[in-house]
């Protein structure tokens, strides 16, 4: 039971502090820098976003995807076969992503995310040092070839080639960071959302695709994230026939995911996206605790088979908001691991009385509660 | 002769420099509102002569006071907080409102700044609204819990504010919702807020959408009542424009046809292969021709240079098709009534 990232945190400073990259972006446009030095800013966000996650608590890191753009074009630039074209709207956020548009059949060339992985793991292990602990994992997250392919332009090739080219190209990418010894690898795969009841061709598709992207990766740990939405009409076998070890729900915008996570083989590792990453307001910490019991009660999963994540990235939050997202989801993942009801409620809730009342959010003295004189004072 | 291909532009122009710097200053403490608000009217009034210069149909004031379209409305309205920034796209940031109570207008918010500018022209100049459900989209809720409520008060507070534009003599008023074609299902709500909005206004009202699933969105959109929806369509290839062989398009329309996030100037030769595009589906009285979306996020000269491409591009296809450039009387037009085609029976 531990809490992680989706994959980005934002890029923003906290309040009052200065916003050090944005400046140096602003200074490699008008070439006052170059790359190395834009570089070096980079890394020292990725040291600064990563000490965040480790002093809020949350147990498998990640670089906040602060050197990208995007997702889609921080893969697409790496292969053979893309151009960047013009902007487009994230799914149904204010943020905009530059549209890869295929070429050619795209084609891997050499590692894409392998290098910032290995920065980010030696920063992990860096700060675990300075704070005498153990170095914490570090996850590496990639866009995955069906959602790729659904939000570029597939020009001549066209979707269903272009998606199974990428699935093979990815798998290349995969492999390498298996290689490199990365301890989970997640792929996010959020236009599986898109996939409607009736969408039989692109259901084959999307299985097609990810049976590719994952060949020969069994002894991995490979994650499969969907966020923006539920995917409840991609399907469970579909999903659960594929050699992912663990799932990552977006529970906020997608709660029919319930529904996938109770059909979810019980070997599976569950993430609960749970914390809002789309509003400021503070998410309520015992429906994240229900949450997590909940998801280790499926299938006999058990709570070391479960975490708690943000519902999707949280750069869509401003930094100071972002941090007390993580915090309140570390507070929340190790309360959940608290057995005892008792200990538990009075760990929610100082106030509360017993574990249901605190679990519903609601605190009423016991003498209020109709029928509490009459069972002594406990229901 | 037929009339059309009006020239405009979507809104906002990039601060000069020096402005920019004064913003800093200002928000650090360092420069005094009188001394700002000098540095904005300057800019307005240096941006509306570039445009008479150049010939524009009807100008803009390039907002030169405003932040982020829908940070700056929530600034001025009551029950809204500023939160921190959050990014828009590349190394664009904007600082995202949070709604923690009931949102209402408490006092006029562009009417001062569209009478500075009117009064530098005897051209019209439009009236920049950012439309309800964008201002609700593009914030945080911590209040109302439910969209439809949240949007709908800002409707109503955005119809105060288009009626003493238009009270104050504006004849175009736009209001921008970028975010309504984000999500499909939404649409009938961005429609039923701007039947609010422009419920009773003697103004040719527009909306501005831009950077969505177009195809999706159309021909829904028609549904919002507005006389005219502009779109951004460089940036997308015109594609839109071949559905409107099968569906036809009910309104006018605002017709993008340079990228504003590209820093390469189109040609004229481009953007006049644009409108004539859409003059194979459109009478040419129904086409304005303007940039795909605000140009603040150019440089000054890029940002000129784009305008004058729009200009010249629509001067161009004027000359080549014997169309004039006198404006119609600005008011309600039939199209505001006129939403989506249905099928018969329907």
């Amino acid at each position: 039971m531990f809490a992680t990232l989706v994959g980005a945190y934002p890029r923003t400073p906290l309040p009052g502090q200065p916003f050090r990259v944005r400046a140096a972006h602003a200074r490699l446009e008008r070439g006052e820098i170059d790359d190395a030095a834009f570089r070096a800013a980079q890394d020292d966000l990725v040291r600064e976003v990563m000490a965040e996650q480790l002093d809020a608590g949350l147990e498998l890191l990640t670089d906040g995807q602060v050197r990208w753009d995007d997702q889609q074009t921080a893969v697409a630039r790496g292969l053979r076969g893309f151009e960047v074209t013009g902007l487009l709207r994230y799914f149904d956020t204010n943020t905009y992503y530059r549209q890869p548009r295929a070429l050619e059949e795209p084609a891997w060339v050499s590692p894409i995310t392998v290098d910032d992985w290995r920065f980010a793991r030696d920063v992990a292990v860096s700060l675990a040092h300075e704070r005498g602990i153990a170095a914490p994992p570090v996850k590496q997250c990639l866009v995955g070839p069906y959602t790729l392919a659904r939000l570029s332009d597939p020009g001549e090739v066209g979707r269903e080639r272009l998606t199974l080219a990428l699935a093979e190209a990815l798998n290349l990418e995969l492999l390498a960071l298996r290689d490199a010894g990365v301890p989970v690898i997640q792929l996010d795969e959020n236009a599986l959302t898109l996939i409607g009841p009736d969408d039989v061709a692109e259901r084959a598709l999307a299985g097609e695709a990810l049976r590719r992207v994952t060949r020969g990766l069994e002894e991995a740990h490979l994650c499969l994230a969907i966020t923006m939405g539920d995917a409840v009409a991609a399907g469970a076998d579909l999903l659960f026939e594929l050699p992912f070890r663990s799932y990552l729900f977006d529970l906020i915008a997608g709660p029919d995911n319930w529904e996938l996570i109770a059909r979810a083989p019980g070997e599976r590792g569950i993430v609960c996206g749970v914390a809002n990453a789309r509003n400021t307001r503070a998410d309520d910490e015992p429906v994240m605790i229900w949450a997590a019991h909940y998801a280790a009660s499926t299938g006999g999963r058990g709570l070391d088979r479960v975490a708690l994540a943000p519902s999707t990235s949280l750069e869509y939050l401003p930094r100071d908001r972002a941090k007390a997202k993580i915090e309140a989801l570390a507070e929340a993942a190790r309360k959940a691991t608290i057995a005892d009801p008792e200990e538990l409620a009075k760990a929610i809730d100082p106030r509360a009385v017993d574990a249901r009342s605190a679990a519903l959010g609601v605190y009423e003295p016991p003498s209020r509660r109709p029928g509490a004189a009459a069972r002594g004072g406990r229901p | 002769m037929s009339n059309g291909l009006w020239t405009t532009s979507v809104g906002s122009f990039p601060k000069p420099p020096e402005l920019v710097k004064a913003r800093a200053e200002h928000a650090a403490g360092r420069l005094g509102d009188d001394q700002l608000h000098a540095l904005e009217r300057r800019a307005t009034e240096d941006w509306i002569r570039f445009q008479e210069e150049l010939g524009v149909d009807i100008l803009v004031d390039g907002e030169m006071y405003r932040g982020d379209m829908a940070t700056y409305f929530a600034e001025e309205m009551a029950g809204f907080e500023i939160g921190g920034l959050v990014r828009s796209y590349g190394n664009r940031y904007y600082h995202k409102p949070i709604a923690v109570g009931p949102v209402r207008r408490t006092h006029p918010i562009t009417v001062d700044a569209w009478t500075y500018a009117q009064s530098l022209t005897k051209r019209p100049v439009k009236g920049m609204l950012t439309g309800p459900y964008t201002i609700a989209d593009w914030s945080f809720d911590e209040h109302y819990g439910s969209r439809r409520e949240f949007v709908l008060d800002l409707a109503r507070a955005i119809h105060e504010e288009a009626m003493d534009l238009a009270a104050a003599g504006a004849r175009y008023i736009q209001v921008d919702e970028p975010a309504a074609s984000a999500r499909m299902d939404e649409l009938p709500l961005v429609a039923e807020a701007m039947a609010i909005v422009t419920d009773g206004l003697d103004a040719h009202a527009i909306t501005h959408i831009c950077y969505g699933d177009f195809m999706h969105a159309y021909p829904t959109m028609l549904d919002i009542p507005v006389d005219q929806v502009d779109l951004e369509m460089a940036n997308s290839g015109y594609d839109l424009l071949e559905r409107f062989r099968d569906i036809p398009f009910t309104k006018a329309i605002g017709l993008g046809v340079v990228d504003v996030h590209s820093h390469r100037i189109e040609s004229v030769d481009e953007a006049a292969d644009g409108i004539r595009r859409a003059l194979e589906v459109l009478p040419p009285e129904r086409i304005f021709v303007d940039p795909d979306c605000g140009l603040k996020t150019r440089t000054v000269e890029e940002a000129k240079e784009k305008m004058r491409v729009v200009v010249e591009a629509a001067r161009r296809v004027r000359a080549e098709r014997g169309i004039g450039d006198e404006l119609p009387d600005a008011g309600p037009t039939p199209g505001r009534s006129i939403g989506a085609p249905r099928p018969a029976g329907a």
